[in-house]
């Protein structure tokens, strides 16, 4: 015999059950609503930045105080890189000196800070490759690139040069002597640092051509490309 | 006969604690499960909201700095308060697009490792270019509205977002012959709030 009061009392408590659990349902939605939206804003943004920089590099021109007519947009970046306080920058701009930036001369935690103020927080989670290669020199080296770990571990991409390069991904077509984005996406991180082991994901790619002017000696079209990735 | 008054209630069972006593077993679960119910309605509620209006600070400021900075290249003419300016033309429109989604902005520039106060910069209307105010005293390196005060309180629904620009400027006393001989790298900073 059921007891007055009980079968209502066990009905209540089923009702506080599935209350509750729609109560944590709609708890749970609320939590994770948006956040992927929020992500894919945050790719875009990721995405305009690295168009805005690349843009804005390629309209540079020269900084105050420099008054020339030329467009150097590859001279600003380096000026803008280190910062004019390097010793090759202002006294002359051949084209070894800028390669000379792969080998570590000029004082390589000023141009890794530089370039870390330069990328933005956007990029401190991300990781990020910069090449630059001659198209009627392809066999100079002429890569600098470097990858962000997080916040003050950068990591330098060591004497990279486009030969090395090219044999490590295979894909770089010999008869246009350009880098492609699918044979850049196709280079393993881990081949450029031993250390590491990334894998480029989600990569953004923009590629520029620029003419280096007579300070560099004579004209270069020289390929720019920005890579970054989810670390 | 003598009528007992006492004996004329009707007689209540013992531990009987009032008309709903035998229901209170019941109740509670479901006043707790209605609680728990409201309380999560409109924790959602809350939070749904909050993220939306984050969204939609996020959008409205890609946006607004998407049309402010345009191909990321901008010039100023200083000798020129008109039409030659082109992030004039860019504010115009992303003041319109501020008002029909409601929203306050601010935006100006920065060096790329500025250490100055994104506030004070745009409390007082400042930008990290030279020769941005033409000799009427209009300001060409500023867009938007500028916030009464930064409180700490307010600053928390602010939402900023910065892009990487070149400006030219042409300073005031340029010929019009002249080249835009000052050129900067920047990064134009929008503040957006509600």
């Amino acid at each position: 015999m059921i007891a007055r009061g009980q079968a209502s009392f066990f009905d209540a408590l089923t009702f506080l059950l599935i209350v509750s659990a729609i109560s944590a349902a709609l708890v749970l939605f609320s939590t994770s609503y948006g956040l992927q939206a929020q992500k894919a804003l945050y790719n875009t943004i990721d995405l305009d930045y690295t168009n805005s920089l690349m843009n804005a590099l390629l309209h540079a021109k020269y900084e105050t105080g420099e008054k020339t007519s030329g467009n150097y947009p590859v001279k600003e970046f380096v000026i803008q890189a280190v910062k004019r306080e390097l010793s090759f920058v202002g006294s002359s701009y051949t084209k070894d000196k800028l390669i000379s930036l792969n080998s570590h001369t000029y004082g390589e935690t000023k141009l890794k800070q530089t370039l870390k103020e330069l990328m933005g927080p956007v990029f401190y989670q991300k990781g990020l490759i910069f090449l630059m290669t001659d198209i009627d020199k392809p066999n100079d080296k002429f890569v600098y690139c470097l990858f962000h770990e997080t916040g003050d571990n950068l990591e330098y991409c060591s004497d990279s040069g486009f030969t090395e390069i090219k044999d490590i991904s295979g894909h770089i077509s010999k008869k246009e002597n350009v880098f492609s984005a699918s044979s850049l996406l196709a280079i393993p991180i881990n081949k450029l640092n031993t250390n590491k082991d990334k894998t480029p994901s989600n990569t953004t790619t923009k590629i520029a051509t620029f003419i280096i002017d007579e300070n560099f000696r004579e004209k270069r079209h020289v390929k720019m490309t920005l890579m970054l990735w989810d670390l | 006969m003598r009528v007992n008054a006492k004996s004329q209630k009707p007689k209540t069972p013992k531990g009987f604690i009032g008309p709903i006593g035998f229901d209170l077993p019941s109740i509670m679960p479901i006043v707790f499960a209605i609680i728990v119910f409201f309380s999560a309605v409109s924790y959602s509620y809350t939070t749904v909201n909050e993220k939306n209006n984050v969204l939609d600070s996020i959008e409205s400021s890609i946006k607004i700095a998407d049309i402010l900075k345009g191909n990321s290249y901008l010039f100023f003419d200083a000798t020129d308060s008109g039409a030659k300016n082109k992030f004039a033309s860019n504010c115009e429109k992303a003041v319109n697009i501020a008002q029909s989604k409601n929203i306050n902005f601010a935006a100006t520039f920065v060096k790329l490792d500025s250490s100055s106060s994104i506030e004070w910069l745009i409390e007082n209307k400042e930008s990290e270019i030279d020769s941005c105010t033409t000799a009427d005293g209009k300001h060409l390196c500023w867009c938007g509205f500028s916030p009464k005060k930064f409180d700490s309180n307010l600053s928390k629904q602010f939402w900023s977002i910065s892009f990487p620009v070149t400006v030219d400027v042409k300073p005031p006393g340029s010929g019009p012959e002249d080249i835009y001989p000052q050129s900067y790298l920047r990064k134009i900073i929008v503040v957006v709030w509600k």
